[in-house]
């Protein structure tokens, strides 16, 4: 079987119990089956040959992205592999780049949208990996819009706390209105946090891992 | 041996209470009106008298009748038992004598076997049930024998139908030209046959495997992992 035929089998089959075609989101960027979600067209069709045609396709995006990182780092998915707990295992996704000050090499900021983690690491410390076929766009152009829409609500003075532990809260030092390093992704702010806080005092954040507090 | 000396001596020595081998010899001649010669010779000339008295002794000495002290034949008191018969390891109808007034069903079971649940447990505990066979004799003993049955019953006349739906849906399939050898050797391994369900197809579309056209409003039958079955392969598939 061919990609076609498998699509047209399991559209079939959906067709033939529900009344309707699959749902397809063609504007999906690392989507193998031209828009259509491979966990549903493996139910309704051989699942064989689906992973077979998974696994060939996720062996060429990878030969992509191995490509494009000789270049450039941003915008690809990566799974960090070396360094402490804390960043080892963060799977996330490249939003700047810059040459490292203190080694050869990359230092990358590599941000999990999923989980609103963020930390910076060296390229060797990173690997490339297959993003799940809706992440880019479910999840982080999902939060790079939220932040855009955000931002310009987040002003100086107004009391914030993070997402992930809303009783760790602060003021912001600035207006959020500029964007981060790369000026075209997700906003950043500057948070004061309150003494009793257990976080260093004045650190820079992603506006999606802040949660806004009413003065 | 001589049964006549053996009768005899089974009544003379009763009498006589003991005796010694010569005069026993004259006396049992004497008691059958006999000579010694009557039961003739051995090859070397000696009688064969003395030695024929000498193995029926024997005979009564391993009975217990007699014993015997150097030449003194001596008769026992004690009376043998007047009939042997060999053991016998229980009589059943004392049995039922000692349990007359309880019924027949609580000294056979324990369970009451009418109740559904508790049939439900026995027979779950019961790894033969339902392979009943009437020339076992375990089956024949056996408290569940008549559930057993009807449940052995049950399995035959369901092996039988479902023989008679794999004729009829084999006649089916080769009238749709399917080969259910091929179909067989090309079943995904991943395919969930165990969870197909059966649905009213609302549209038009091929059976997966065997190719034959399935129309609308037909019930149809489909496999995760796989597709949708014409409902005759997919039952051919299964049994």
């Amino acid at each position: 079987m061919n990609k076609p035929s498998i699509i047209e089998t399991a559209n079939a089959t959906y067709r033939c119990i529900h009344g309707a075609g699959i749902a397809t989101y063609p504007e999906y960027k690392y989507n193998p089956f031209g828009g259509y979600d491979p966990s549903i067209l493996s139910r309704y069709t051989n699942l064989i040959e689906v992973q077979k045609m998974q696994a060939e396709y996720e062996e060429k995006l990878l030969g992509t992205f191995k490509e494009k990182a000789e270049t450039s780092w941003k915008d690809l998915p990566v799974i960090i592999v070396k360094g402490g707990k804390e960043k080892k295992g963060l799977e996330g996704w490249v939003l700047h780049e810059q040459q490292s000050l203190h080694a050869t090499g990359k230092a990358l900021l590599v941000f999990d949208p999923k989980n609103q983690r963020d930390c910076w690491a060296a390229d060797h410390a990173v690997k490339l990996r297959v993003p799940a076929w809706d992440e880019y766009e479910m999840v982080l152009l999902k939060e790079i819009s939220e932040s855009q829409r955000l931002a310009p609500l987040y002003k100086r003075g107004m009391r914030v706390a993070l997402k992930s532990d809303p009783s760790v809260q602060g003021v912001l030092m600035y207006d959020c209105s500029l964007p981060n390093w790369s000026k075209d992704g997700l906003h950043q702010c500057r948070v004061q946090w309150f003494a009793n806080a257990d976080k260093t005092s004045n650190q820079e954040y992603f506006l999606p891992q802040l949660l806004q507090i009413l003065n | 041996m001589d049964n006549t000396i053996y009768k005899a001596l089974k009544e003379i020595l009763p009498l006589k209470g003991s005796l010694q081998a010569p005069e026993g010899r004259r006396e049992i001649l004497k008691h059958l009106g006999q000579e010694d010669t009557h039961w003739g010779y051995y090859n070397n000339g000696s009688l064969r008298f003395p030695n024929l008295v000498s193995q029926t002794i024997a005979r009564l000495r391993e009975e217990g009748l007699v014993s015997t002290k150097g030449w003194t034949w001596m008769w026992n008191q004690v009376s043998p038992p007047q009939d042997v018969s060999p053991p016998q390891a229980m009589v059943v109808e004392e049995t039922d004598d000692l349990f007359d007034d309880l019924e027949e069903e609580d000294v056979s079971f324990l369970y009451d076997l009418t109740d559904e649940m508790t049939l439900a447990a026995v027979a779950a505990a019961t790894p033969c049930f339902g392979k009943y066979l009437e020339r076992d004799p375990a089956c024949k003993g056996c408290p569940l024998a008549n559930f057993c049955g009807q449940k052995n019953q049950a399995i035959k006349a369901q092996k039988a139908a479902r023989s008679a739906l794999n004729a009829e849906n084999q006649a089916i399939l080769s009238n749709l030209g399917v080969n259910l050898k091929t179909i067989k050797a090309n079943i995904p391994k991943t395919a969930l046959m165990q969870e197909a369900t059966i649905i009213v197809a609302k549209c038009d579309i091929d059976c997966v495997c065997s190719g034959v056209r399935l129309y609308a409003g037909e019930n149809v039958v489909f496999v995760p992992q796989w597709g949708i079955l014409h409902k005759i392969v997919y039952e051919s598939l299964i049994s």
